[in-house]
């Protein structure tokens, strides 16, 4: 994609009241940046003009900045946009990447819990983690302070692949507290945001975060999680995108847990091995179909 | 191999069953209608221009509700960029298929009052594309309850490219006649209004078909369009069964 194009699409999307699901399924049915914003607004011509100058110039002057500070855009129409993201109908037009790419995170797990954890989560995700990244599987998480924590400093720490899929701009830090390990893992890992660079972190930001972690990954855990939060959601988001659920068995005190166990796609597990074998089979690509 | 199975379970969660038959739903496509009509406005203007030569019974096996996952799948099985992404959906879209038809096939033909289906068919993609159409893969090999029947008896007809959703006569043609007045299953992957479905089975019907019937995989659903949202609602809280399917239930209309 050429940079007038992405300046283009960044001035779509800020322009007021534009719906960005909508900029996505526009951009796929029509790609490209140009046909889909002249479909977009075919009173005007093309957002090109619709946009004005000096939003262009604005988007392009930001996309430099956004590029010196090693951000990159990634649009639903680029290659480099993550396959697993792709299958579900939450995909956001664009993300924005600190960080390094890596074919490995087709088969990654999204370990999540809650900002309160116990002691006992913090081991439970520690030594998932790590043993996910023993096994050479990437682990992904939100960079929320309790589970997500303890999840990314264990991936990190046991030599593994981290990737931060976080709530906010890609050039701010929620917590404050985590700026460190997001830099961390944006040298030896990958950070991900799907919102514009600066923006900061709202009540709305975070399910529509989570609902782009399960889209990335292969596959959600969640360590520990009480009646509302958002990991419950993201289970619930994997669930609607056809995506697998494991849940620690130590969640079954929930009366949601347990209500989940029922459900098709979700499996109790244990340890890191418990996830580890369920992956295997999650991530074989078969290519027919028997009856069974 | 991938199971039938292990892939088309997950669908239980998130797929949306259509209303069962009745006061409020069409008669022909299940979508929702004023109570007191058996048809909704587009199927009504359907039967009155070509009545028998219309499909038989039309059965969806749930709804592809717009934004929602299955309407997603349906689109990026044919369009996604990235070839893994479309040939992953077409494997779990084969299964969605294979897993309703095991057990409800038999009541589409039921409901078309025959015995079985000689022949099994698809709409084709109106959209030119270099590669086969991922819907005959899945009914011409993926789906082994449905390979050793598929014939590929349609092609784009004359006014094919036509605009608009209407039914039209000559959007399909067969190019052989269809002989031995056979009971032909039609598949498709999405009804929006139904003109592509129906305008095949005209097709179908006048090349020498006895009875044809539809399965879509999805019926597409807006839930701001109408009193879609009312509708939603009462399908969703029916939670869906690979068990179940929308003929079982007697009609109110019968």
């Amino acid at each position: 994609m050429t940079r007038e194009e992405q300046a283009a699409l960044v001035a779509w999307l800020r322009g007021p009241g534009v719906i960005w699901s909508a900029v996505t399924e526009q951009l796929e049915e029509c790609g490209s940046v140009q046909k889909a914003a002249a479909e977009q607004a075919p009173a005007q011509g093309s957002l090109f003009e619709a946009a004005g100058n000096d939003g262009l110039d604005e988007a392009a002057r930001n996309l430099e900045r956004w590029e010196r500070a090693g951000i990159r855009m990634v649009c639903v129409l680029d290659a480099e946009y993550p396959s697993n993201l792709r299958m579900v109908h939450q995909h956001p037009p664009v993300l924005f990447m600190r960080g390094t790419a890596d074919e490995r995170d087709a088969t990654s797990v999204a370990v999540v819990g809650t900002r309160q954890p116990t002691p006992r989560g913090i081991d439970q995700a520690t030594e998932l983690a790590a043993g996910l990244a023993a096994n050479g599987v990437p682990v992904i998480s939100g960079l929320a302070a309790g589970i997500d924590t303890a999840a990314l400093t264990a991936a990190l720490t046991a030599g593994g692949r981290a990737v931060a899929v976080i709530g906010t701009g890609i050039d701010r830090v929620y917590p404050p507290q985590n700026a460190g390990l997001q830099e961390q893992i944006a040298a030896n890992g990958l950070v991900i945001s799907q919102f514009l660079p600066g923006s900061p972190p709202t009540k709305a930001s975070f399910p529509m975060r989570n609902a782009v972690m399960s889209g990335y990954a292969l596959a959600t855990v969640v360590v520990e999680a009480a009646g509302r939060s958002g990991s419950r959601m993201q289970a619930r988001l994997a669930l609607q995108h056809g995506r697998h659920v494991f849940l620690m068995r130590s969640l079954l005190e929930h009366e949601w847990a347990r209500d989940y166990a029922e459900r098709p796609g979700v499996t109790l597990v244990e340890t890191a091995d418990d996830v580890f074998s369920g992956l295997q089979r999650l991530a074989s690509e078969s290519t027919d179909l028997i009856w069974a | 191999m991938a199971s039938v199975f292990d892939l088309s379970e997950p669908y239980r969660n998130h797929l949306v069953p259509v209303l069962p038959p009745g006061r409020g739903v069409c008669a022909v496509c299940w979508r929702a209608v004023d109570p007191g009509y058996r048809l909704c406005y587009l199927c009504r203007i359907a039967h009155d221009g070509y009545g028998r030569r219309l499909a038989e019974v039309v059965a969806p096996i749930a709804l592809a509700v717009k934004r929602q996952q299955l309407a997603h799948e349906l689109w990026h099985y044919k369009y996604d960029a990235d070839e893994r992404v479309r040939r992953r959906l077409e494997l779990r879209l084969a299964a969605v298929l294979w897993r309703f038809l095991g057990p409800h096939e038999a009541h589409v033909a039921a409901a078309a009052a025959v015995p079985r289906f000689d022949i099994v068919t698809t709409v084709p993609g109106t959209r030119p594309r270099h590669d086969q159409h991922p819907l005959v893969r899945i009914v011409g090999s993926l789906v082994g309850q449905t390979r050793d029947r598929y014939q590929p008896l349609l092609a784009l007809g004359p006014d094919a490219s036509v605009e608009g959703r209407a039914v039209h006569v000559n959007r399909f043609r067969a190019p052989q006649a269809i002989r031995g007045h056979p009971a032909v299953l039609l598949i498709d992957d999405t009804w929006t209004t139904g003109g592509r479905a129906q305008s095949a089975a005209i097709a179908l019907h006048d090349a020498g078909a006895a009875r044809v019937a539809v399965i879509v995989l999805g019926r597409h659903f807006d839930r701001d369009f109408g009193d879609g949202e009312t509708y939603y609602r009462q399908a969703k809280a029916r939670e869906f069964s690979w068990d179940t399917c929308c003929l079982e239930t007697d009609s109110a209309w019968n």
